[in-house]
């Protein structure tokens, strides 16, 4: 048994030292292909940022690509047009700002391009990619007709006269926010705009718990459309119910941290502890007692002479 | 229908213009959106508006998804306050991949050969249909193996989450014995982790670095949810089996797809395991109906991992 | 009878007074000393390299050691049953047998707290025990409850022991040297007064009463340990006294056995003699069918409803996996035993001998088959593991520290024996002049 684990511990470092320089081979013939990915983001209609995404195809699945430098430029790769110099974390993934003093550029037009430039490592070449976006804003609002509560969201776009046009036909994702994920507001998950750039909802999770004052907050998404990127919007919404929730974390029980061990153990145990070492207290006390007589009357008993030993 | 169209004129004159007006405003935009459990990171940014204003904004909510703070250890054993997280797992999607195994291995340092799921081939009886159980740590409401813990080195915390201090671990396996899922796995040996690995602090929301001499199990992946994702077994599922969520909330997902949990559980008929002991565990089961995939299926998908 | 025969109290004294080792008896020694090295080391290799080095794997998670441990805990009850239950029911011919069966009790409640602490992955931990020890688990309350349990045996040893530290006392040139400090510690204030006879009495009487309530919770709560759980086989109302019985039999057992031996070693036949065995052997029979009324409860019970999570362990134990070492069991600790202890020439002292070693060896085995086939049927599927997860058979290395604390444990009666008096002195000459006042 022991040899075979042996024999195969070595076999499989072998095939260790062969992989890991076969690899080392390949890697000087020709470099792995780099995903570079661009997203815009524009949350609550005001602040815009964008992730950088990197990543890379190893063993037939993607894995993300730590520590890869990334500078992001706007409209055009030239020094005065940077915008950030970002190098991606254990996700593969980065943020970059527009920082203020794009505002002129920023300001100039309702369509902007974003590029991303990862330098050449000895990984990879150098890679680049880029989007474009034009500027575009939602609103939500909503409204109770016959007991029924209805969503609607507004996805607008600017045009480049500094106009607001309604945006038709996009994909719009309506829940409500909840612990890393949002829950669509009814059986649908996204609705499409119409002419009039709404999309409508109905809100059919009666009874959802909400917030300690019964709030839902409503999430209106435009998610990865090419034109826009995208795009949340979220607004708090007096629909759900107030629920208060049970908790035995602080009772006692048996389950309990020790600080919180039930009374009736307490006490059970607790009696019969106390019972028990009280009994060994008093045999203690006993022994003292048998002690101290030896030890204060020596001469009261004389002491028989020793008995002598005579083999068996 | 002509009704219909009268209330969204209406609501397209007052309510959406009002709500850009106010969008439009400089104050925060982040106030209202701002989950109460997310703390700033106190690095400030300043940037740029969509309108081309210069504001100032904490570096923590430019993400998706804002990343809860860290904790100490102590605020670790009692969990984040006012969640109760739950699990559903689809036993009609999964095909025995045991992607969700070797990922949550991966990210857990367990041992070669163990595992914190397991996936049986189940048959309830000879005529009944088999079908693929992923198994783990239940995360039992009255756990069987915290009560018989001697040290508090396994505790129940105020989310639900039922979790290990491998720094208290005294190694006595009681909570193997007690637990009827066999959730539970031992560092009979050295971990196979580096030493700088060794080295980190161990924290019962990663449950790493594992420790020799103690136990280890699912724990639910506390660490993802505050960087705001899912249990590496949800993430890793391709098929969508397993579902997380916050049973406070009513809402599971699986990422691409999300469910009110208690529909869900009432449509499809979900159960838990064992329920017959008491242990009201926090993870459900759908019952393997209407399957993605043949039964048969899993063995080849086992045998062609095995053959990779 | 053999009562009847007059013996000095210069005579009792030379025949019950320790002697050295002849060579038999440093032969003895030295082999549980050699095991008990043996032991040693290979639980340095365990202290070094962790549990792996044992077969227990995630299914066997527990194996021979909580075994041993069972039944450490098991024998050590025969402490309460000789000395306290015979006491109470004003057996007196059970005298000679006490200090027998507090030694055993002694060594083995020790070694059953020493190997637990073996068991224990981390035992550099043992500490957290008392630091962060939680009322809520049963194992707390075996901690608390073994040593007390320790306590009270020791006490139950050392009182009745104060005579015989006297009479040690005024031989010293026959000690061994170093031992006559220990022996002017223990007991130089014995002088053997009224006084200090009736508070000696009084002591021991309420020794006898507490210890019974005690020995019961320290079996009740080891099988507590498998009882709280919900596994199949231990899922039991049932535990707690078929454990006891268990315990009072293999006690019973060991005491028959160490019987032998003395008597055998020392020649004290005029102390330990025929009657005592044969009363001896129907308290083991009475035992072992009171055991086997258990068993059949045990197993019979279960085996009748034959429910799914049952199903596996019933079946590997009645003709399947475990099937040998079940029926060797059942066979060696009840049956067999007693069919020779039925019979009244089957009560002699070397019949008896087999009966009582088969008796401990029986239940060995049966405390392994408590804790294992268990462990290995778990109520959802063997999957994903290694093949040696799946079975198990210990390592040498866990063989070796097993054995070396049942040596450990002989170990401990055999020096017992070498300095102080096996058989109480004082007492036998006190019923030597009761005797032959009734005369």
């Amino acid at each position: 048994m022991k040899r075979i684990k042996t024999t195969s511990a070595g076999l499989f470092f072998l095939l260790l030292f062969l992989a890991t320089s076969l690899s080392a081979l390949a890697q000087e013939v020709e470099k792995a292909d780099l995903n570079l990915n661009l997203r815009y983001f524009l949350k609550n209609n005001k602040v815009p940022y964008l992730t950088v995404e990197t990543n890379t195809k190893v063993e037939r699945r993607f894995e993300p690509v730590q520590g890869m430098a990334v500078a992001v430029y706007l409209n055009e790769v030239a020094p005065e047009n940077l915008l950030a110099n970002v190098v991606t974390k254990e996700d593969g993934k980065a943020t970059a700002v527009i920082p203020p003093d794009k505002r002129e550029v920023w300001n100039s037009s309702h369509q902007h391009t974003f590029i991303g430039v990862a330098e050449e490592s000895e990984r990879f070449e150098e890679t680049t990619s880029e989007i474009e976006i034009t500027k575009a804003r939602l609103a939500i609002s909503t409204d109770t007709t016959d007991g029924a509560r209805n969503v609607m969201v507004l996805l607008e776009a600017l045009d480049d006269e500094g106009n607001w046009i309604p945006v038709e036909e996009a994909d719009v994702k309506i829940g409500i926010q909840r612990l890393n994920t949002v829950l669509p507001v009814g059986p649908d998950d996204a609705y499409t705009t119409d002419e009039e750039g709404v999309a409508l909802a109905e809100f059919t999770r009666d009874g959802l718990p909400g917030d300690d004052n019964g709030n839902l907050m409503l999430v209106a998404t435009v998610l990865d459309n090419d034109t826009y990127g995208t795009l949340t919007l979220e607004e708090a919404v007096a629909w759900g119910a107030i629920v208060a929730h049970s908790n035995d974390f602080d009772k006692r029980s048996l389950f309990a941290t020790r600080d919180k061990a039930p009374y009736w153990l307490l006490f059970l145990s607790g009696f019969i502890f106390f019972t028990v070492w009280g009994t060994i207290a008093y045999l203690v006390y006993l022994l003292m007692r048998i002690r101290k007589l030896g030890k204060t009357k020596p001469a009261t008993k004389p002491e028989p002479a020793p008995v002598e030993l005579t083999p068996a | 229908m002509k009704e219909k169209d009268n209330s969204r004129r209406q609501f397209l004159t007052t309510g959406l213009l009002a709500t850009l007006a106010i969008g439009c405003t400089s104050e925060d935009p982040f106030t209202a959106a701002v989950d109460a459990s997310v703390e700033p990171s106190g690095e400030k940014v300043k940037l740029l508006s969509v309108d081309g204003e210069e504001i100032e904004v904490d570096r923590a909510f430019l993400k998706p998804v804002p990343h809860m703070p860290s904790v100490s250890a102590l605020e670790a054993r009692a969990g984040f306050p006012g969640k109760k997280f739950v699990m559903v797992i689809d036993l009609s999607r999964c095909k025995n991949l045991k992607k969700c195994q070797s990922a949550c291995n991966h990210m857990h340092q367990v041992h070669p050969g163990q595992g914190w799921i397991q996936i049986h081939a189940m048959q309830d009886a000879a005529n009944t249909a088999p079908y693929w159980q992923p198994s783990l740590c239940m995360h039992c409401d009255e756990p069987p193996c915290v009560k018989v813990c001697p040290v508090d080195a396994t505790f129940k915390r105020q989310d639900g989450i039922v979790a290990i201090d491998s720094d208290r671990c005294v190694g006595c396996r009681f909570c193997m014995a007690a637990c009827p899922y066999s959730a539970r796995v031992f560092n009979w040996e050295k971990p196979l982790i580096t030493e700088v690995q060794a080295a980190q602090p161990y924290s019962c929301e990663t449950s790493t670095p594992q420790k020799i001499g103690t136990v280890g199990k699912c724990d639910f992946c506390p660490d993802m949810v505050r960087k705001g994702e899912l249990p590496h077994c949800v993430t890793a599922c391709p098929n969508g089996v397993f579902m997380f969520g916050d049973m406070n909330e009513d809402t599971v997902t699986n990422g691409p797809e999300t469910f009110r949990f208690s529909e869900l559980i009432k449509d499809k008929a979900g159960y838990r395991l064992m329920e017959d002991l008491g242990t009201k565990p926090n993870v459900y089961y759908l019952p393997p109906v209407n399957r993605n995939f043949p039964f048969e299926e899993g063995y080849n998908t086992a045998a062609a991992q095995k053959g990779a | 009878m053999e009562k009847e025969i007059k013996l000095s109290e210069a005579q009792i004294t030379a025949d019950l007074y320790p002697r050295k080792f002849g060579l038999p008896g440093m032969l003895w020694t030295s082999l549980l000393i050699a095991i008990c090295l043996v032991g040693a080391y290979a639980y340095y290799l365990q202290l070094r390299d962790g549990l792996g080095v044992t077969a227990l794997r995630d299914y066997a998670s527990w194996g021979i050691y909580i075994s041993n441990f069972v039944f450490f805990v098991a024998i050590s009850l025969v402490g309460s049953l000789i000395t306290a239950v015979l006491r109470l029911s004003n057996v007196h011919w059970s005298t000679p047998l006490t200090r027998i069966a507090e030694i055993i009790a002694v060594s083995g409640i020790v070694f059953a707290a020493i190997i637990i602490i073996v068991d224990m992955g981390r035992p550099d931990r043992f500490l957290y025990v008392m630091i962060h020890g939680r009322l809520q688990s049963p194992i707390i309350w075996d901690v608390v409850v073994i040593s007390t349990y320790l306590v009270i045996s020791l006490l139950l040893l050392y009182i009745p022991l104060l005579p015989d530290l006297k009479i040690m006392l005024q031989h010293k040139e026959k000690n061994i040297k170093w031992l006559n400090k220990v022996y002017h510690f223990l007991g130089s204030f014995w002088v053997g007064s009224k006084e200090q006879f009736r508070l000696s009495e009084k002591a021991i009487n309420i020794l006898a009463v507490t210890i019974i309530p005690v020995a019961f919770c320290i079996h009740t709560v080891t099988s507590w340990l498998f009882a709280t759980t919900y596994r199949p086989g231990w899922d039991s109302t049932n535990f707690g006294a078929y454990f006891i019985s268990g315990a009072f039999l293999v006690g019973a057992g060991a005491v028959v056995v160490a019987m032998y031996v003395f008597r055998k070693a020392y020649h004290l036949e005029k102390y330990i003699t025929d009657d005592h065995f044969n009363k001896m052997g129907k308290i083991v029979v009475l035992l072992a069918l009171l055991y086997l009324y258990f068993n059949i409860n045990e197993y019979l019970v279960p085996a009748f409803k034959m429910k799914k999570f049952e199903v596996e362990h019933l079946e590997g134990l009645f003709t399947g996996h475990f099937a040998g070492i079940f029926w060797f069991a059942i066979a060696t600790s009840m049956v067999l035993p007693i069919l020779i202890l039925l019979f009244k020439s089957g009560r002699k002292p070397l019949p008896m001998f087999i009966a009582g070693l088969l008796v401990v060896v029986g239940a060995w085995c049966k405390r392994f088959l408590i804790v294992t086939p268990t462990m290995l049927h778990p109520m959802l599927p063997m999957t994903d593991a290694p093949e040696e997860f799946m079975h198990y058979f210990p390592t040498w290395q866990e063989s070796a520290i097993t054995l070396g604390s049942l040596a450990g444990a002989l170990l401990i009666v055999t020096f017992f024996t070498r300095i102080l008096p096996i058989i109480p002195v004082q007492e036998t000459i006190a019923e030597q002049h009761e005797t032959d006042k009734d005369n």
